[in-house]
């Protein structure tokens, strides 16, 4: 299963919008540290762009044993922690336990991404936690937060993409510096494309995935799902009228979470990467039991 | 026990008869009752049926269990839909529709007979009994994952009827995987990396 390290999400058009590049949190705070750029959260942890590596071979640190007196922001996380990242832990974790339990999680994430459902944090919790632990502690979840901010990226520049060739696609005039644009029906008269163009973004920023960009998702997260079993991840969020299916964030996390922890399961058992694995009842129960209402 | 193994898959293009009435679903023409089917049956299946097309989708199949069986969540539905049709439409004909609820009522007496103590839970122990006779195969430290999964709140997990369903009818349903794939020879099944996905996941996801 190849990484792909530098993935641009495909469109139909086959365009490549020259827009400047979003910062990677697109969140009302800036960055408190001195770069902001979207890798180095990844290069200061080790951690590589492929997910499909099991998270933990990336870590150099040891766990946290609680709070140490050392000063700083540390708290258990290595230096250099995005503050964020060390926040949002503290503030869940009331009894400076160093380590929080799903709830907690749910309410951490919340911070920053979304209120996601119990059982996409469950799911989450599953596939980065250590051992028979039922929480998890500051390497885990930076390790969990990066991936949601990888994917809550890839997400938003689907839909970035998707609102900018729209727009471009329903440009009707351009008189100077006015012009009328209808994008759904809405019209933004007398804006700017680009002001336009952010508005929308903004608004659509909840915005939702269809199956092709499912498929493209996983691809670029290093999962080669067959088509058949992309079949299967559809029926269960469509609603059987046949229309479009579209995954909102937390669907697709939940999605990718599933993808992403049976094939690690799959692999463990694949050493060699043949692509296929010989199992016992017994592990082949015990691979796929937590992936059943986690 | 039977009618719990999925029903072999109707096929979807298989009319041979298109001047049916002008259904747009008359290709996909759907299963018919069984002759002898009780009444109730019929009379349960026609009344969820609403668009009359002669399928029933999972929120109808909920609703008509609630009233005339038990009420089940939509996970253990859909669970339900997926063995007794053998696809993930979750659209369900007549026959298969019979097959179930006939299978439903053999389940019921698995569980009033195993619910020793008649508190409307099955335990460890006595589902461990059930899964015996039942022939399940199933190694006891398995079993307590199971459990703990389908029954996380108290110190004691046990399962009520519905979970007791969708319980079983995933450790069926997964047994049946493995032995599709399984060697007589070693016990062992060997799966492709998509079949594997594509065996398991409807089960992860209902």
């Amino acid at each position: 299963m190849a990484s792909y390290n530098s993935y641009t999400p495909h469109t139909s058009h086959n365009y490549q919008p020259s827009a400047p590049a979003m910062p990677e949190n697109y969140a009302p705070d800036p960055p408190t540290s001195s770069n902001s750029s979207s890798h180095e959260l990844y290069g200061s942890h080790g951690y590589s762009q492929s997910t499909n590596q099991g998270v933990q071979s990336n870590y150099g640190y040891s766990s946290s044993y609680g709070y140490p007196p050392v000063g700083g922001q540390s708290g258990g996380f290595p230096p250099g922690t995005h503050p964020e990242i060390v926040r949002s832990f503290q503030m869940v974790d009331k009894d400076r336990s160093g380590f929080i339990e799903e709830r907690e999680l749910q309410e951490a994430l919340s911070m920053k991404y979304q209120k996601f459902s119990l059982r996409t944090v469950r799911l989450i919790m599953f596939l980065f936690k250590k051992g028979d632990s039922l929480k998890i502690g500051p390497n885990e979840f930076t390790a969990l937060w990066n991936c949601l901010g990888e994917w809550r990226n890839y997400v938003d520049n689907v839909n970035y993409e998707k609102c900018y060739v729209e727009m471009l696609g329903q440009t009707s005039k351009v008189n100077g510096m006015n012009c009328s644009v209808r994008s759904n029906g809405r019209e933004f008269d007398r804006k700017l494309p680009i002001v336009a163009i952010f508005e929308r973004f903004d608004k659509d920023r909840s915005g939702k995935i269809d199956l092709t960009e499912l498929r493209d998702a996983l691809y670029s997260l290093g999962y080669a799902v067959p088509p058949s079993v992309l079949q299967v991840l559809m029926s269960k969020y469509g609603n059987g009228s046949g229309r479009r299916v579209e995954l909102n964030f937390d669907s697709f996390v939940e999605c990718g979470m599933i993808v992403k922890g049976l094939t690690e399961k799959f692999k463990e058992k694949d050493k060699r990467y043949t692509g296929s694995a010989t199992l016992t009842y017994d592990e082949f129960l015990r691979m796929i039991i937590p992936f059943l209402i986690p | 026990m039977a009618g719990i193994v999925a029903s072999p898959n109707p096929t979807p293009f298989g009319s041979l008869f298109p001047g049916s009435n002008g259904n747009p679903f008359a290709s996909l023409l759907p299963s018919s009752f069984p002759p002898g089917t009780p009444q109730h049956i019929v009379d349960a299946f026609r009344y969820s049926d609403k668009d009359g097309n002669g399928f029933i989708d999972d929120q109808e199949l909920k609703a008509v269990l609630s009233t005339c069986n038990h009420g089940f969540s939509l996970r253990t539905i859909h669970l339900l839909m997926y063995s007794f049709t053998a696809t993930n439409t979750r659209l369900m004909g007549p026959k298969e529709f019979t097959q179930m609820f006939t299978s439903l009522q053999q389940w019921r007496d698995v569980f009033e007979k195993n619910d020793r103590d008649r508190n409307g839970k099955i335990e460890f122990h006595e589902l461990q009994q059930t899964f015996q006779t039942l022939g399940f195969n199933v190694p006891k430290a398995v079993l307590k994952l199971l459990l703990l999964k389908f029954d996380r709140t108290g110190k004691t997990p046990a399962l009520d009827y519905d979970k007791f369903i969708e319980c079983c009818i995933s450790v069926k349903g997964l047994a049946n995987k493995f032995k599709e794939n399984e060697s007589a020879a070693t016990g062992q099944a060997t799966f492709s990396y998509e079949s594997f996905l594509f065996s398991v996941m409807p089960f992860v996801l209902a």
